[in-house]
């Protein structure tokens, strides 16, 4: 019995009630119908006893809150001023730090287009713990790759700058120079052909891997590109793969449309003293945690690692430590900003929290003011009945109230701000990228291309050709007499002093005219 | 001379304290319970019987007086009612009041009397 609940029964319980007051009132001397009809009569509505009954138990209290949810909107509407000044404040604090705070989360936090999310590191180089620097050279990652089992598999890679020329004309583009699992690392798939092998990642001949984007603006998404014969800064690549759509690069804003074996471009282009370089070197280093490894894990591995490259090379490596920092977006090569992005969302974090704290208490301020001037109102409801309880009560519905209205709002300000904020900047400015790569990964100074007025002169394999850059200069080999000379980006800008001529600024890497051997007016092609 | 004595409604709130009160004697189901406070009042005090039970249920939720099953003086299943601990405890309190208020009235009424 004790099982019960206290409704079980609760029709049964009315109906003996009724029964026994049914059977005083015949001992009383009334006739059975007149007994039962003044038993009812006293009682009540049975129906709506059991009713009252049964919402003893039920939950009314969220009835109320909708009852005073309600009155609370019909305060609002009665300070229009008020309501919509709060209001406003408080959707445009939670918009605003919304919107700002999921870019700069992303910007920091997130991998770049095309990149699956996944466990991946970026490493940076310190020496004597001072900042860390994103790139070393090809010898060390070479060694650092083939000892570490936390990060595997791992890549390097580094930043360059071609003059794609292929039958429709010659194009000013940028790419980068990768080992061969640059693709399988990153876990980016190709929608047609395939990735770079181990042979010829050291071949002579040169492969290629070009963009979706390329593919599609210059290819028509043939897929006879596949096997298309072309010229890296008159190197002779055949295309392989075509990289999925929307991958071009690790970094935001890169906008890589080329991809080409390190090694074999590098030999290519008499660059092969970078690759036995173990002082420093341009290659950033990118791997993915071993499964079940954690980032400690992998730090403790690559401090040994590094303790070992110091004794193995103490020229080279001389109180050199590697740093490891999880992989996004902007911190691919910058391990800096993999070290300091966590504060700085920390930071932005704190400073997003104190901004809504100042405007809660300035909305505080309003409902406050408004609560005084209703203080007559407040004393006529609590000389009804109403407890403090459901005063406060009240009160508080106008305040959820105002806060739903604000949220509701600020959630259609923010989907706004990010539509159009997304439509108005740029994918991405390949400018401030390059700025900033420049500054990071080229330190001793990289200026080559930096410019928006010259001209140069550009020679491929098949004749002439003159290339008159509005923009960015591109990595240009250049041919004097038989001798063809590859330019490093840093010489560029000293070598190219000769013959050069100013034109007028245009916007970088928007226009590149050829001149064929043979033609004066080649096709204008927009990269 | 009228002998009709005119009932007086139960003031709001004070059926909760008379529920308690009736069943300080002893466990009672529900009609027993209404007639304990008519024939305890000397059938001044009108129960309105169609709050009796909501009564009742809200003294269980507040855990004042339980509930049993069992077997009445006429052998009629009915459910019966108790006094809890809990529930002694809060009938002293609300005695309490109650003698406070009628102190405070009865010296407003009859001042007199007082001195």
């Amino acid at each position: 019995m004790r099982g019960r609940r206290p409704l079980d029964g609760l029709e049964e319980d009315i109906k003996d009630h009724l029964d026994r007051e049914t059977e005083d009132n015949i001992d009383r001397g009334m006739s059975p119908d007149e007994a039962r009809r003044q038993a009812r009569l006293k009682f009540g509505n049975a129906a709506l006893v059991a009713e009252d009954t049964r919402n003893v138990w039920t939950w009314t209290t969220v009835e109320q809150l909708l009852g005073d949810l309600r009155s609370g909107l019909r305060i609002l509407t009665r300070s229009p001023g008020v309501s919509i000044t709060a209001i406003a404040l408080i959707a445009l604090v939670i918009g605003g730090n919304t919107i700002i705070f999921s870019m700069v989360h992303g910007l920091l936090t997130k991998p770049a287009p095309g990149i699956p999310e996944s466990n991946l590191v970026s490493l940076g180089w310190s020496v004597d713990r001072q900042p860390v620097h994103p790139t070393d050279s090809y010898a060390n990652y070479l060694d650092v790759a083939a000892a570490a089992e936390t990060v595997r598999p791992m890549l390097a890679f580094r930043f360059e700058r071609f003059t794609l020329t292929h039958r429709d004309g010659s194009y000013a583009v940028f790419g980068s120079l990768v080992t061969p699992g640059y693709f399988d690392t990153l876990g980016v798939s190709l929608v047609r052909g395939r990735m770079f092998t181990d042979d010829e990642a050291h071949a002579q001949e040169l492969t290629a891997v070009i963009s979706h984007r390329f593919w599609t603006e210059h290819f028509q998404q043939r897929d006879d590109a596949i096997g298309e014969r072309i010229v890296l800064n008159g190197q002779a690549a055949t295309i392989v793969g075509i990289a999925a759509p929307q991958f071009q690069g690790l970094w935001l804003g890169e906008r890589s449309d080329v991809w080409v074996p390190l090694v074999a471009y590098a030999r290519g282009h008499a660059q092969s003293r970078l690759l036995d370089e173990r002082a420093g070197g341009p290659f950033a280093m990118v791997g993915r945690l071993a499964p079940g490894t954690s980032l400690r894990q992998a730090r403790t591995e690559l401090s040994t690692i590094a303790a070992r490259l110091q004794a193995a090379y103490p020229d080279a490596n001389k109180r050199k430590s590697i740093a490891v920092f999880p992989y996004s977006a902007t911190a691919a090569g910058d391990s800096m900003i993999a070290q300091r992005g966590p504060q700085f969302l920390a930071l932005f974090s704190i400073i997003t929290a104190l901004t809504l704290l100042i405007v809660c208490a300035n909305v505080a301020n309003l409902m406050l003011a408004r609560a005084v001037s209703r203080q007559r109102e407040m004393a006529v409801r609590q000389s009804f009945g109403a407890s403090q309880l459901r005063v406060i009560r009240l009160v508080l519905a106008e305040g959820i109230a105002i806060s739903g209205a604000a949220w509701a709002v600020a959630c259609f300000c923010a989907w706004i701000m990010s539509k159009a904020m997304a439509r108005w900047i740029p994918p991405s400015d390949w400018r401030t990228v390059r700025g900033r790569l420049h500054s990071r990964l080229e330190g001793r100074g990289l200026r080559a291309g930096a410019r928006c007025r010259r001209h140069d002169r550009v020679h491929d394999r098949a004749g002439a050709a003159r290339v008159a850059s509005g923009c960015t200069a591109v990595p240009q080999s250049r041919r004097t007499g038989r001798r063809r000379r590859t330019l490093a980006p840093r010489q560029r800008p000293r070598r190219l002093a000769a013959g050069v001529r100013r034109s007028a600024p245009r916007r970088c890497g928007t226009r590149l005219s050829v001149v064929l051997a043979g033609r004066r007016d080649g096709p204008r092609v927009q990269p | 001379m009228s002998t009709k004595r005119r009932r007086i409604e139960l003031l709001q709130g004070t059926l909760d304290v008379l529920i308690l009160q009736t069943l300080r004697s002893g466990p009672a189901h529900g009609h027993a319970i209404a007639k304990a406070i008519e024939r305890g009042s000397d059938d001044v005090l009108q129960v309105e019987q169609g709050s009796l039970y909501p009564a009742l249920h809200r003294l269980i939720k507040r855990g004042w007086i339980t509930f049993d099953e069992g077997v009445s003086e006429n052998n009629r299943r009915a459910k019966f009612y108790a006094l809890t601990p809990k529930g002694r405890k809060q009938l002293q309190i609300e005695t309490g009041k109650w003698d406070t208020l009628a102190r405070a009235v009865a010296r407003i009424l009859r001042p007199a009397t007082q001195e």
